[in-house]
């Protein structure tokens, strides 16, 4: 698989989101593309195989080599959300009938390598985050196509189903399978890919833009809140908590304190059942009743209850909506579509909106998913502003970055 | 608003009684029979209700025993209570007309009948047979159509699940959980799409059960007898 793209540029609605690329990949090569959400990357993804502009409307144009049409037919785009990539409703027959395979044994085999075997018969739909990306790249990487295109393909994943996923990349380079991978992270792909590009406004550069050290900087800079005040608590307790389709419990006997002003991060590797724990938790508080508690799923999207920030703020607090933007960094979207904000626009204006709310406590899964480092560092910001106004802090996540506000930490791991 | 809330919370616990009922456990030999076994039997249960009221404690006990006898006797619970729901609406609104308990009780035992008989098919339906006959008979375009939803209903359901414990939270009114689950539905069709067009190609495959079969066509030969003896006695 070679092809070579030479001012290659893809406009949506009329606006230029990938400006006049130049790219050139050799069969069993790897190149890594990092950037601010925004940028471009995925676009540049979507357009490369096809997705643009046969799905979502838009022009392409540029010299491409052999041709669009075989980029096309030779490339496979592995979303960012990993679900929407998984089709049939179980595991053994999503491996069987989107790769060569031709026997379950051998399905076993290759989920075996991902810790993905006693899965084989599961439903795809109970997987957690993480194995569904696991066993999205399980396809991608074992279909007839040379050229795989991995969109955030790490996101999902604690550190050694990462580092796993990352040396089987190389090991298929080997066989002369080429990738184009974008991610935020690029320290932990510097092994397997041959060049690292970053995207700016559209255009590829080869430099570190002066943005990433800055988030970096600016990330490492966050401790945690100093305002956890436990004369005011709340406590948890939970006799068994259960997988709906499982026969052994996942937890027995859990007990959590939250103070307030406290950040309590959940943690442990992908499938260990964080989510399920924090729903629960959730839920319980509803039941209680006494604590005025909110959940932030991972899709925030289903948090809100206003079509635009400002309904949303102004449902929560009409006095104070717009500082609660301004603060947010959200006053020139205010009046935008909920739909059209990014992920960490989405973020901000819940955590925004569970501070205009005046919450207790607020449980939070997974607030650093798909996001650049400086929008990571934008939310975990927001987290440490609103827990100093003392709102205590339930957060599951895999994400290290998380530890640097955490004033407590749970490794579900220990409760197994 | 606590109205809202009660709607909720049975909104919620209507959902997961179908995610349970359904969709939540993993793929079994059970559900490799084929289909056309399987619409045999639900036919013939709805025949035995339709013919007298011996004949519907037969197909309930039919009913019961598919589930036992193929290995879904921890699902049994959750769909007989989803089975009430309609049971105890269609047990009230009878009431009125018969003037009599026990021809609404009648009524009440056809309803739930048919209405196990119909979650058991649905649960013991394979999509991925579906997908691969759909294939077979160079249905290509369509076959993808049953094994996505199979896939998406649980996963809105569940969605619409968080979006209605968040509005219960926020103390908001329920249609507001209800619009944003539209709304994210709305969101995850484009993404379906996007994700979907860049994939390989479908090509489903499947294998047959003989033992659930065999099973499966024991209980059809039971009820085919039941048929014909009920019509030889009334």
């Amino acid at each position: 698989m070679t092809f070579e793209l030479n001012g290659f540029t893809v406009r949506l609605d009329g606006a230029l989101i990938v400006n006049e690329v130049d790219l050139s990949l050799s069969r069993g090569e790897a190149v890594l593309i990092a950037g601010p959400s925004g940028a471009g990357k995925s676009t540049l993804l979507k357009s490369l195989c096809g997705v643009i502009p046969k799905v979502v409307r838009g022009s392409v144009s540029g010299f491409v080599k052999p041709s669009l049409d075989f980029l096309h037919r030779s490339s496979i785009y592995l979303h960012q959300e990993p679900w929407f990539f998984i089709t049939t409703p179980y595991v053994w027959s999503e491996v069987l009938s989107f790769t060569d395979f031709k026997r379950l044994s051998d399905v076993q085999e290759v989920l075996n390598h991902f810790k993905l075997s006693r899965h084989l018969m599961r439903s795809t739909y109970t997987l957690s985050a993480g194995e569904v990306q696991r066993l999205a790249f399980i396809i991608a990487t074992h279909s007839s196509k040379d050229l795989i295109l991995l969109d955030e393909p790490t996101a999902y994943l604690d550190r050694p189903n990462a580092d796993n996923l990352i040396k089987y990349v190389k090991e298929l380079k080997g066989f002369g399978k080429s990738f184009i991978i974008v991610d935020h992270d690029v320290s932990v792909w510097l092994d397997v890919v041959d060049k690292v590009y970053y995207m700016v406004d559209g255009k590829l550069v080869e430099d570190e833009p002066e943005y990433y050290s800055k988030a970096y900087e600016a990330l490492n800079d966050l401790d945690p809140s100093e305002s956890r005040d436990c004369l005011k608590h709340f406590i948890f307790e939970v006799d068994e908590i259960k997988f709906p389709d499982a026969e052994e419990p996942l937890l027995k006997d859990f007990k959590l304190e939250v103070c307030s002003g406290e950040v309590v991060l959940i943690k442990g590797y992908s499938g260990v059942g964080k989510t399920t724990l924090l729903k629960t938790l959730a839920e319980k508080s509803v039941k209680d009743g006494r604590i005025k508690s909110v959940l932030i799923p991972d899709n925030p999207l289903l948090y809100f209850s206003g079509s635009t920030p400002a309904e949303e703020l102004n449902l929560a607090n009409p006095q104070l909506s717009s500082k609660f933007l301004q603060d947010f960094g959200l006053s020139s979207k205010s009046n935008i579509p909920v739909v059209k904000l990014s992920t960490g626009e989405r973020r901000r204006l819940a955590l925004a909106s569970a501070l205009a709310r005046g919450y207790e406590l607020v449980f939070m899964d997974e607030p650093t998913i798909g996001l650049d480092p400086w929008n990571k560092y934008l939310v975990l910001k927001g987290i440490k502003k609103v827990a100093e106004l003392g709102t205590g802090f339930v957060i599951a996540s895999h994400d290290e970055d998380l530890l640097k506000i955490a004033n407590e930490v749970i490794n579900l791991e220990d409760w197994r | 608003m606590r109205i809202g809330g009660k709607l909720s919370s049975l909104v919620k616990y209507a959902s997961e009684l179908i995610i349970r009922s359904l969709f939540i456990y993993g793929d079994m030999e059970s559900r490799h029979v084929p289909v056309i076994l399987n619409l045999t039997l639900l036919l013939t249960q709805v025949v035995l209700v339709n013919l007298s009221a011996v004949g519907s404690l037969i197909a309930l006990f039919s009913t019961l025993l598919t589930y036992v006898f193929r290995g879904a006797s921890k699902v049994l619970k959750y769909a007989s209570i989803l089975a009430s729901i309609p049971t105890i609406w269609y047990f009230i609104t009878s009431l009125p007309f018969t003037l009599s308990v026990v021809k609404s009780l009648a009524i009440t035992v056809n309803v739930f009948t048919l209405s196990l008989a119909t979650l058991a098919f649905l649960y013991f339906i394979n999509p991925i047979e579906l997908a691969y006959l759909m294939n077979r008979l160079k249905l290509k375009e369509v076959s993808l159509y049953p094994v996505l939803t199979w896939k998406a209903v649980p996963h809105i359901l569940k969605d619409l699940k968080t979006a209605l414990t968040i509005a219960s939270m926020k103390n908001v009114e329920l249609w507001r959980g209800l619009a944003i689950t539209v709304v994210t539905v709305e969101e995850y069709s484009q993404f379906y799409e996007e994700a979907q067009h860049a994939k390989g190609v479908f090509q489903p495959k499947y294998w047959y059960s003989w033992r659930d079969t065999a099973i499966t066509a024991c209980l059809v030969m039971i009820n085919l007898t039941a048929i014909y003896l009920l019509k030889l006695c009334f």
